[in-house]
């Protein structure tokens, strides 16, 4: 079996969850011996260096059966291809490399035109797409929140997402539909990296026998020589399990505001030390008020109680997570989205490092509340105060979560789940269990 | 030369009507005939050495008159005059504008419209309409020089205006700009009916002198096709763009959803000129991921519904034509299937099809010609207008053909021939509206069959596929006047006999 996995950018040039877990899966394929090809995209915002006169797809960087696709001119609007060469070229590359089965990872940088291309070129080929996001059903970046006050959204129609954009008619929205609909028809079947996620697409009209619930892929790094080489327990630390941390991009959703807010609180209503420490970047994608506040925390202008400590460790590659896992106790995760899977879950888990996370999407799924972490409900700064608390003080609480982590699934059992879906043999079982 | 003889030089046909004795005077066919018919009245004629006498200066004022002449707009063959007066007590009856200084003097009687920024400045409790305004036919030769302007009041006295700001303008932006102030002035009382009123007093000929001049401008910028054309599609569609360059993929697109389009062909007639590189580019890439055959001919202007899809016709390779607006889809792979069976087979009839709104209720299935009443009583002549009934109903399922007096404009499928016989859609209208109903009725005038096939649906997102602009809201008027002028007798014996 041939596979082509397509992804959206390379973890290498620009970080992501979506990309890590594409090119995980593609390693993870490769180092089962599989003939698998990556076609990574790669647009503007990036090194532009990597841009060759007249080339739309080339290597990377000499490693093997790993490609650049040069994408220069997507279309946010509808989510387009508008450079003919781009689609010329890609037909080509199918039809040069022959894959069995074609697995896209996202539709940004690249077009709907290419999920339609794939079926033309290859009629016989599988085709398939792992959801990673919501951007197919919402406008606003996939966030699925409201515009005009950021609550959540449950689900999208034309008058809905008008609504949250007076610019936009609802028919434009309506076409929308019909354009991703009509490109996402093409595939053979859809991977969920969450049964939350299969769910709201299958409420927006994917068939839901279509849609086939596999795990990211994840190396557990937790299993690398280097985290063995680091005492996951440093000595000096406080005996007191009051160490949290935050992990991920330094945006609004991602609720770094309700800790700020948690930490307020907890300071008037406690008196226990607590210390907290951001690992992560973008800060430039956040709303002013946000840069505004994140400044404030950061650098002290913002009063807080000396017993309450907050540092910010900048941004972090995959090979610095065991030593940033080993100062902390606790896993921050207080999204205000419905996060789809929350990849800093599965880094929690494989360190051991129980998870408090918003009770919302992917994370309500994935973390068993009282069982591996504790939920909050998403936004609530009181709550999160309450757990903070908890999380200090309660005796045992953090050992017996801790061991009843469920680390993360072997990258080569995702594989596997992935060839299963491919040749269809999923399906073929699943029909056997439902008989 | 005298304003008598001026005025029969310049118009040789009024000689001949004196002669005949259907006037008596050349004067008199002004007053009674030329000015309604955006004829001039000419003064004493310059020469050469510029001796002739020049007009009149204008009286002293016994009292001020407020008054401002706000704009003249100006360009080769016409001027455009707009301000205001306090005419309450000595009513304004004449505007009278003297070009290129010591020439000759055109007069008409002003057109009204309501300021409410000048009765705030006069301190004024109670309405009324203050704002003047005309549009002139001037002698083409004319224009270039100072521009001497003067109101004459019902009592005879002459209040001379000021030069006002004066914007010289290509004929198109003063056609604009014209169209785009009428389209916006306030009345007090119906707009219709007051449009009505001006342009069968002459207005209308003026803008069908200035719609003329401009038509004689169009031209295609550019014209490419994409794709492999069959050398006889099954069918042509003809879809023109204006403003919104994004419909041309989108509808390919939804068309591909339930065909096969290797036999059609798209021809997109591009009304906006900078949308053509856009519009180009999308073109290749419907064609290539869509196998089939895109063309787009652009445009150097804005030129209406029927100019741009007589254009799009006449590069049409079908026998069949598909006339569809950029913002009409397929419902489904049903509807595809329906035209296809038309192919070819609407000899001698025109065949629109049931068209729904985003939210599924009806926006189309036939439309009919209703003399409004309201309309009619004001203007004190028949006010046409297009009705769709049950437009924004729930669809009753129904998949008949039936006739019906006209269909929309937005989806028409009929033969070549017969609409090459018919001379194609009327080009007097200007930009859109009212043409899709000219086409219906002509057909029908031949005794040929307008139809509304139920099972021919499609999605019609009615009023997305352009852009709108202010010049439209005056056209709207121009053209619901000029198809009432020309089907009211025929459409008062079809209503009366149905």
């Amino acid at each position: 079996m041939r596979i082509l996995e397509i992804s959206l950018f390379h973890p290498e040039l620009i970080r992501g969850g979506a990309q890590q877990a594409a090119y995980e899966l593609f390693l993870g394929m490769r180092k089962s011996g599989l003939d698998a090809t990556l076609l990574a995209s790669a647009d503007l915002s990036g090194p532009n260096a990597l841009f060759k006169p007249g080339a739309i797809i080339t290597g990377f960087d000499g490693r093997e059966n790993e490609f650049l696709f040069l994408s220069d001119a997507f279309d946010h609007a509808w989510l387009r291809n508008l450079n003919v060469r781009a689609l010329k070229w890609f037909e080509e590359f199918l039809l040069d490399r022959k894959p069995d089965v074609v697995h896209f990872h996202h539709f940004l940088t690249f077009g709907l035109e290419l999920f339609l291309l794939a079926r033309r070129t290859l009629p016989k080929a599988r085709l398939f797409l792992t959801l990673h996001e919501f951007l197919a059903i919402c406008r606003a970046d996939g966030h699925m929140l409201r515009t005009f006050d950021k609550t959540l959204c449950t689900s999208a129609s034309a008058v809905r997402c008008h609504q949250c954009f007076p610019d936009i008619t609802p028919e434009m929205f309506r076409l929308r539909e019909d354009w991703i609909k009509q490109a996402f028809a093409v595939f053979d079947g859809f991977i969920a990296p969450t049964a939350f996620v299969r769910d709201r697409y299958t409420a927006w009209g994917l068939p839901p026998r279509k849609i086939h619930v596999i795990s990211n892929a994840q190396t557990d790094y937790a299993t690398l020589e280097s985290w063995h080489l680091r005492p996951p327990s440093p000595a000096g630390r406080s005996p007191r399990r009051n160490r949290f941390a935050f992990f991920g991009q330094l945006v609004d959703v991602k609720g770094l505001g309700v800790v700020f807010e948690a930490l307020d609180i907890f300071a008037k209503r406690y008196d226990e030390d607590l210390i907290f420490e951001i690992n992560g970047s973008n800060l430039k994608f956040a709303s002013e008020k946000f840069r505004i506040r994140f400044d404030e925390f950061i650098s002290g202008k913002h009063q807080l109680p000396e017993r309450i400590k907050v540092s910010w460790n900048g941004s972090y590659a995959m090979t610095d997570l065991p030593s940033r896992m080993g100062r902390i106790d606790w896993v921050l995760v207080p999204s205000i989205w419905w996060e789809i899977f929350g990849l800093v879950l599965s880094e929690a888990f494989m360190f051991r490092r129980p998870p408090i996370a918003s009770r919302i999407g992917g994370l309500a799924e994935r973390v068993r509340g009282e069982k591996d972490g504790l939920l909050f409900d998403a936004g609530d700064a009181s709550e999160l105060a309450d757990i903070f608390y908890r999380a200090i003080t309660e005796e045992g609480l953090w050992e017996r979560l801790s061991a009843a982590s469920p680390g993360v699934p072997s990258v080569e059992s995702i594989v596997e789940s992935h060839l299963r879906v491919f040749s269809g043999r999923a399906g073929a079982v699943r029909r056997a269990r439902a008989a | 030369m005298d304003a008598e003889l001026a005025y029969l030089k310049r118009y040789p046909d009024v000689a001949g009507a004196i002669k005949a004795g259907t006037v008596t005077s050349a004067l008199e066919h002004f007053l009674n005939y030329g000015r309604f018919e955006g004829r001039v009245w000419l003064g004493p004629e310059r020469t050469a050495a510029g001796s002739e006498p020049v007009p009149e200066p204008p009286p002293p004022e016994p009292a001020a008159v407020a008054h401002n002449c706000d704009a003249i707009l100006l360009t080769q063959g016409f001027l455009f005059v707009d301000g205001w007066v306090d005419d309450r007590f000595d009513g304004l009856a004449a505007i009278e504008v003297a070009v290129d200084g010591a020439g000759p003097v055109l007069s008409l009687p002003s057109c009204r419209y309501r300021r409410q920024d000048v009765e705030q400045h006069l301190g004024l409790s109670s309405t009324f309409e203050s704002g003047f305004w005309q549009l002139f036919r001037i002698p083409a030769d004319l224009g270039l020089g100072p521009i001497g302007l003067r109101l004459r009041l019902a009592s005879g006295r002459a209040v001379a205006l000021g030069a006002g700001n004066v914007v010289r303008l290509s004929l198109r932006e003063h056609f604009e700009a014209f169209l785009g102030f009428y389209g916006r002035r306030q009345l007090i009382g119906s707009l219709v009916a007051r449009s009505f009123s001006e342009l069968g007093l002459g207005l209308a000929g003026t803008i069908e002198h200035m719609h003329n001049a401009i038509r004689t401008t169009r031209a295609a910028t550019s014209e490419g096709t994409y794709g492999r054309r069959p050398s006889r599609p099954l069918l042509s569609f003809v879809c023109c763009i204006y403003g919104i360059p994004d419909f041309l993929f989108l509808q390919v697109a939804q068309f591909a959803r339930y065909a096969n389009l290797e036999r059609c062909e798209f021809i997109y007639v591009n009304n906006s000129p900078e949308l053509e590189e856009v519009l180009h580019r999308d073109a290749e890439i419907a064609a290539f991921l869509f196998r089939t055959s895109v063309s787009v001919i652009s445009l150097n202007q804005n030129t209406g519904f029927s100019h741009a899809n007589n254009v799009g016709i006449a590069e049409a390779r079908s026998q069949t034509i598909v006339v569809i607006n950029p913002d009409v889809f397929p419902y489904s792979a049903a509807s595809f299937g329906t035209l296809s069976r038309l192919a070819q087979k609407t000899r001698h009839a025109l065949i629109g099809g049931k068209l729904f709104y985003a939210d599924g209720t009806v926006m189309h299935g036939g439309m009919i010609f209703i003399a409004d009443p309201r309309h009619s009583a004001l203007a004190r002549t028949k006010v046409w207008t297009v009705e769709h009934p049950r437009k924004g109903f729930p669809d009753l399922g129904d998949s008949d053909t039936t006739p019906v007096p006209a269909v929309s404009g937005a989806l028409m499928v009929f033969d070549r021939a017969d609409y090459d016989k018919l001379g194609g859609f009327d080009e007097r209208f200007i930009y859109g509206h009212y043409e899709d109903a000219d086409l219906c009725l002509r057909f029908a005038d031949k005794g040929w069959k307008v139809l509304y096939d139920a099972s021919l649906t499609f999605w019609h997102y009615e009023g997305r596929g352009s852009i709108k602009r202010p010049e439209h809201a005056g056209a709207v008027h121009y053209n619901r006047w000029l198809f009432s002028r020309t089907w009211s007798a025929s459409l008062s014996r079809q209503n009366s006999e149905a």
